[in-house]
């Protein structure tokens, strides 16, 4: 047990002596505001905190809605970190569907590969769901690769993700996986970077064993707020799968770079 | 837990060791005294903001383009547009000059590093809280982190001209030369002992910058040693900084004048920007065919 305090002591030291341009803009977080994510962790040593309220419109008039909060940090060059939390209402039927309330994210992003002219930026992320919410049964894993290619006037990302979850009832799904494909752009003839657009479109799998997949496509945008502020917002909806889907789900939020 | 604890230990050990060898340029410094300007000063920000978007726009379009006549009257519309209603906030560079920035990596992070720099001596004279005393220690330290960083230009061994530039592209040279004297100006009048006359002098200087940047007049020294005197006694080595960027600047303008439209003008220019960058200490790998 020493040595392993010494081996974590070492490392954290090698941190802390580590040196302390930023794309704040473009810095696309998963749920600020759509699925869709970036393959560029946030600048080293800038701290990124969030807020946004979601509501769901479902598809027989169980509704839903709540807080979601997140909290990034650039912990060494190429590596971001950040935890994670949403609550929702009626948490034993979205537990059901695979969204998780009050439960803890955290994650680790690190970028593999920058962006060249030939090879576009290219990253893998860790996340570990803790069960700390209502309804919650097991600690999940996730593993996602992301890429992010940028080329005259928009990026394009692609996002695969893989879920392992912890605790399953007999008609849940253990295994998830999820791809989604983007773009951003900056609207406007001047060019200012004040606004974001960003649109995506994604296929998962059904929480529910046997269900039909799930498309789902989004809208949203980042806009400039104040030096490093941003207001988010997105609209997107779910196209197929459960019965109960979400005809149209609303985000609006906050991110605040320090 | 003494394994998670272990375990913890070698992913950390491990991203930082594959980051020792990165090449991404950090946050820029924390201190209270950031947004200074765009808090106080805000006429004058606008238009430092234009500036900015001018540059890395002038970047992106020589880059594939070139400097010549044609391009310059669109230019400078494109920048007298700009100063028209300036923007209020600052640009993000990869988005503004795309191409450059993944075909030109190294010069793009040391222009955006020393746009860093400069942004840091604007904020610290405009801070509130300022003295001589604090705005030295403050910009001590900011010139420290500048430095180490891979990003940081070190001083040619022999001087370049920059002249050709100016007379590829006559009227957007002579906008951008006058926004680079507003800064240097726009600093001198920052060091000023209160708010009172920090106000008073910024609004004359912006009133001139307003009247200067679109009259038809040879480009006027835009240099820290001849603009801001105080600036250079009190901090020299950050005008000394500041001027060496201002150099670099127009060196890479002028290694682009030929632009990169066919293959054999990309080979010409990537060689010429890669010697620009060996000059000031940068290395010239990632740049587009080296």
């Amino acid at each position: 047990m020493a040595s392993s305090r010494r081996i974590a002591c070492g490392a954290l030291i090698l941190l802390a002596a580590r040196l302390a341009g930023a794309q704040l803009l473009s810095n696309l977080e998963r749920e600020r505001p759509l699925s869709i994510e970036d393959a560029r962790p946030v600048p080293y040593r800038a701290l990124s905190g969030s807020t946004d309220w979601t509501y769901s419109l479902r598809t027989g008039s169980l509704n839903d809605y709540g807080p979601g909060f997140s909290v990034l940090y650039g912990a060494v060059r190429g590596l971001e970190v950040g935890a994670a939390m949403r609550w929702v209402t009626r948490p034993e039927r979205n537990a059901n569907r695979g969204i998780a309330s009050g439960d803890l994210m955290i994650h680790a992003l690190y970028q593999l590969s920058e962006e060249t002219s030939s090879m576009p930026a290219l990253s893998g992320r860790i996340g570990v769901q803790f069960p700390t919410g209502l309804d919650s049964k097991g600690t999940d894993v996730e593993l996602a690769a992301l890429a992010t290619r940028s080329f005259d006037s928009f990026r394009a990302h692609v996002n695969l993700r893989y879920a392992r979850l912890g605790a399953t009832v007999a008609t849940e799904r253990s295994e998830r996986v999820e791809a989604v494909g983007g773009i951003d752009f900056v609207p406007g003839a001047r060019g200012l970077t004040n606004t974001l657009v960003i649109a995506d479109a994604a296929v998962r799998s059904n929480p529910v064993v046997g269900g039909s997949a799930i498309v789902a496509a989004e809208l949203g945008l980042r806009h400039r707020i104040g030096s490093q502020t941003f207001l988010f917002g997105g609209a997107g909806s779910e196209l197929t799968g459960r019965h109960d889907r979400a005809r149209l789900r609303l985000r609006l939020g906050l991110t605040h770079f320090y | 837990m003494k394994r998670a604890v272990a375990g913890l230990a070698v992913f950390f050990l491990a991203f930082g060791a594959l980051s020792l060898d990165r090449a991404d340029e950090p946050f820029p410094p924390k201190g209270r005294y950031n947004h200074s300007a765009h808090r106080f000063f805000p006429d004058l920000e606008a238009r430092l903001n234009a500036v900015r978007y001018g540059r890395w726009r002038a970047f992106e379009i020589a880059w594939t383009s070139g400097i010549n006549r044609r391009l310059d009257s669109q230019f400078s519309s494109y920048l007298l547009s700009l100063l028209a209603t300036p923007p209020r906030f600052s640009p993000e560079a990869d988005r503004v000059a795309p191409r450059f920035a993944r075909e030109a990596s190294p010069l793009f992070r040391a222009l955006r590093w020393g746009q860093v720099l400069e942004q840091q001596l604007i904020d610290v004279l405009a801070s509130p809280d300022s003295s001589p005393a604090l705005s030295s220690r403050r910009l001590a330290r900011s010139l420290v982190l500048y430095r180490r960083e891979r990003w940081a230009l070190v001083e040619p061994p022999t001087p370049a001209s920059g002249e050709g530039v100016l007379a590829a592209a006559p009227v957007s040279a002579r906008i951008l030369s006058a926004g680079t004297r507003l800064f240097a100006s726009a600093a001198e009048d920052l060091a000023a002992s209160d708010f009172g006359q920090q106000r008073w002098k910024v609004r004359t200087t912006v009133a001139e910058f307003d009247r200067s940047y679109a009259a038809d007049r040879p480009p006027q020294d835009s240099t820290y040693s001849s603009t801001a005197p105080t600036i250079v006694q009190r901090y020299p080595d950050y005008a000394e900084h500041l001027d060496r960027l201002a150099r670099f600047r127009l060196e890479v303008y002028a290694a682009l004048v030929s632009g990169g439209e066919t293959d054999a003008e990309r080979r010409e220019r990537d060689s010429r920007v890669a010697a620009v960058a060996r000059r000031y200490g940068l290395s010239a790998k990632g740049i587009h065919g080296q």
